[in-house]
């Protein structure tokens, strides 16, 4: 996983499954790196080939996380597997997707 | 671990088994295995990935589940790829649970909840068995005949139209960009849009709702009927109230709370934090809810809308500044052509002025009119407040004095007659006018002042005295029917009279100021003691004011106006 901080939003990237087996650790990283000053969350999706439920409750954790701040958490580039898990969870009403 | 192929006969198609310890990590390694057995089988990928899923969530569950403290906590999966469906059995040393039939999502902001929903979407049958070694998971997910050769062409004529989709809206957001730049209305240009959104998203219905003046008000609506406008937050639709009380978009699918609804969504959409509309859409003979892709174009849309109300308004705004701009520079070159020009001496009498506003136009103004070959008649005046309104009451007031010329010679009564004139005119718009009014008659050797409530006007006589002649009633415009003393003093040679507005007192003005009336007199009587040449008793008190040499600007206006008589 990677992140960067761009003015008030943190970019995390260069994820390729978050699941069960991943999600606590990403979800933890963000957390702690989520300092004083950042406000939203742009999530790169462009790499993720998997998510699973577990997956979708680390997002909507960081979405609240953001939210805390009056910041957003946006997904960035899902592939349509990704995309076709959050429509069928109805998350792709409560994400912001930028194609 | 292990993991082995098991070939069955073709008649009951191929078998996979897997085995392993229970743990997250080999959870996966399963469903990915399971996957690549299936795509060796020639499944479609939405199988393959629905696979991959449903057993993750499985085995997720065995995980999760785990007591812990099991003998052989071991996990089992075993697949059967049928001609019409793939079966799964899933064997965990767990006690098992009874497999809801109905799950329901849980709250959009839950965490956890979604597995067990998952598993029931994308399988076909589901079946919970308890038995004394464990707990077994029977899951069937149907999966379509291979194609045949004639349906290649409607996967592409499906692939066709999903690109036609995507083209779509690319070109309508660019035929949009050219259509706005030529609509001159943002009303055509927003129904325009609304149809053709509704067209690529499959809508029937849909209503565009934008923000002005802090109501929404409806913009554009396509085949449904206009709501009425309403304050921001407390729209009388609670769709449209939900989204923006919640800033997030608002859907209504059919199901047991709305079963005759329609599919709807409604968007609201911001600039920065700024709320700027509301886009609703609405499908009624379909009970189909909108997808990722037709969200997201409706949210493209309604940015690219939002995009060109800013644009509008940034040029509507431009357009006004500008106008306003021009019309306040005309307002100033009026008011400055309104000031006396340079004066030649009568009699013996010389005038200058000088008048600067606080804004580009201002209250104050002052007048010197030649009488003939007998002097100068003058007056000197402030409006109350500043900007284009005072100046039209200054204007209004210096064109009512010079209507009654007929009695330069008597200024008491000619304020009396500008008071009744102006009185009711001045009441309605609660402003008034400080001014006073004076002849320098050369032949009579008088000059004659009077004064309502304005500055005293200084008049410094050759022994080096000063006369100060103060208001003694109140300004125009207070009282309808005012009665004014006329001061008559002898004019003399050498003589030097001086009217001012109070930004000579003003300590407000960032610039030198006298800090009194009794001060500016001071000033003046030391200033006209070696017989100065107006214009050079002017330079003397423009250059004490900071004019010229001090680069802030006034807070209030100042003007004043000199006479001398040699």
């Amino acid at each position: 996983m990677n992140t960067e901080r761009k003015d008030n939003t943190l970019l995390v990237s260069d994820i390729r499954e978050l699941t069960a087996a991943t999600a606590p650790e990403v979800k933890a990283s963000v957390r702690k790196i989520f300092a004083d000053g950042l406000i939203h969350i742009d999530f790169d999706c462009s790499t993720l080939d998997f998510v699973d439920s577990s997956g979708l409750g680390a997002l909507i954790s960081l979405q609240k996380l953001a939210n805390e701040r009056g910041g957003k958490l946006r997904l960035l580039s899902p592939k349509p597997g990704v995309v076709q898990v959050l429509e069928l969870t109805r998350l792709h009403r409560v994400f912001e997707i930028v194609a | 671990m292990d993991s082995q192929v098991l070939t069955r006969s073709e008649t009951i198609g191929h078998a996979w088994q897997w085995s392993g310890p229970c743990t997250l990590a080999a959870v996966r390694e399963a469903s990915t295995g399971a996957r690549g057995f299936l795509a060796e089988r020639g499944l479609p990928e939405a199988d393959l990935a629905a696979w991959e899923l449903i057993l993750t969530e499985a085995g997720n569950n065995s995980v999760i589940h785990n007591p812990g403290d099991l003998p052989d906590p071991s996990w089992q999966v075993r697949l059967l790829c049928a001609p019409d469906r793939v079966i799964a059995r899933i064997h965990d040393g767990n006690e098992g649970f009874e497999f809801p039939e109905d799950p329901q999502l849980p709250d959009d902001d839950a965490e956890s909840g979604r597995g067990i929903f998952l598993i029931h979407s994308l399988t076909d049958f589901r079946k919970q068995e308890h038995h004394p070694e464990g707990n077994i998971l029977t899951l069937e997910r149907r999966h379509p005949p291979a194609a045949p050769a004639e349906d290649l062409e409607a996967t592409l004529d499906a692939m066709t139209e999903e690109l036609a989709s995507c083209y779509e809206s690319l070109s309508a957001i660019f035929r949009f960009t050219a259509e706005a730049r030529r609509t001159t209305h943002l009303e055509d240009f927003a129904a325009s849009l609304l149809r053709h959104l509704s067209t690529i998203t499959a809508s029937d219905r849909g209503m565009l709702r934008v923000v002005s003046q802090n109501q929404i008000v409806t913009l554009a609506t396509h085949d449904c009927e206009a709501p009425p406008a309403c304050h921001v937050g407390a729209s009388p639709m609670p769709l449209e109230a939900a989204a923006v009380n919640s800033r997030q978009d608002q859907w209504i699918e059919v199901c047991d709370a709305y079963p005759t609804a329609l599919s709807r969504l409604v968007h609201p959409f911001y600039h920065e934090d700024e709320l700027m509309g509301v886009l609703s859409l609405g499908r009624q003979n379909s009970a189909e809810p909108f997808n990722a892709g037709e969200v997201n174009v409706v949210h493209t849309f309604a940015e690219f809308l939002a995009q060109q109300m800013l644009s509008r308004r940034h040029e509507e705004e431009s357009i006004r500044s500008s106008v306003a701009r021009r019309e306040f520079e005309l307002a100033a070159a009026i008011q400055q052509s309104l000031l006396p020009p340079p004066l030649p001496d009568i009699a013996g009498v010389s005038v200058t002025g000088h008048c600067e506003s606080a804004l580009s136009i201002g209250g104050d103004f002052y007048d010197l009119i030649p009488c003939g070959e007998n002097g100068y008649f003058f007056v000197i005046a402030d409006v109350m407040g500043k900007g284009v309104a005072a100046s039209m009451i200054a204007a209004v007031t210096r064109s009512t004095v010079r209507a009654f010329s007929h009695l330069y010679q008597y200024p008491a009564r000619l304020l009396e007659r500008v008071a009744l004139q102006t009185h009711d005119d001045l009441e309605k718009l609660e402003m008034f006018v400080t001014i006073a009014v004076g002849i320098v008659d050369v032949p009579e050797r008088v000059i004659r002042v009077a004064n309502a409530g304005h500055c005293p006007v200084v008049i410094y006589q050759p022994e080096g005295e000063f006369t100060e002649v103060c208001p003694e009633r109140p300004p125009i415009g207070l009282e309808k029917n005012p009665v004014f003393t006329e001061y008559e003093i002898p004019l003399q040679q050498g003589m030097r009279i001086l009217g001012y507005t109070d930004g000579l007192v003003d300590p407000r003005n960032q610039r030198p100021t006298f800090e009194t009336q009794s001060d500016v007199a001071d000033w003046f009587a030391a200033a006209s003691a070696s017989g100065p040449r107006v214009s050079a008793l002017k330079s003397a008190l423009l250059e004490s004011l900071g004019h010229n040499t001090d680069p802030n600007t006034l807070a209030d206006d100042q003007t004043f106006l000199l006479i001398g008589f040699d």
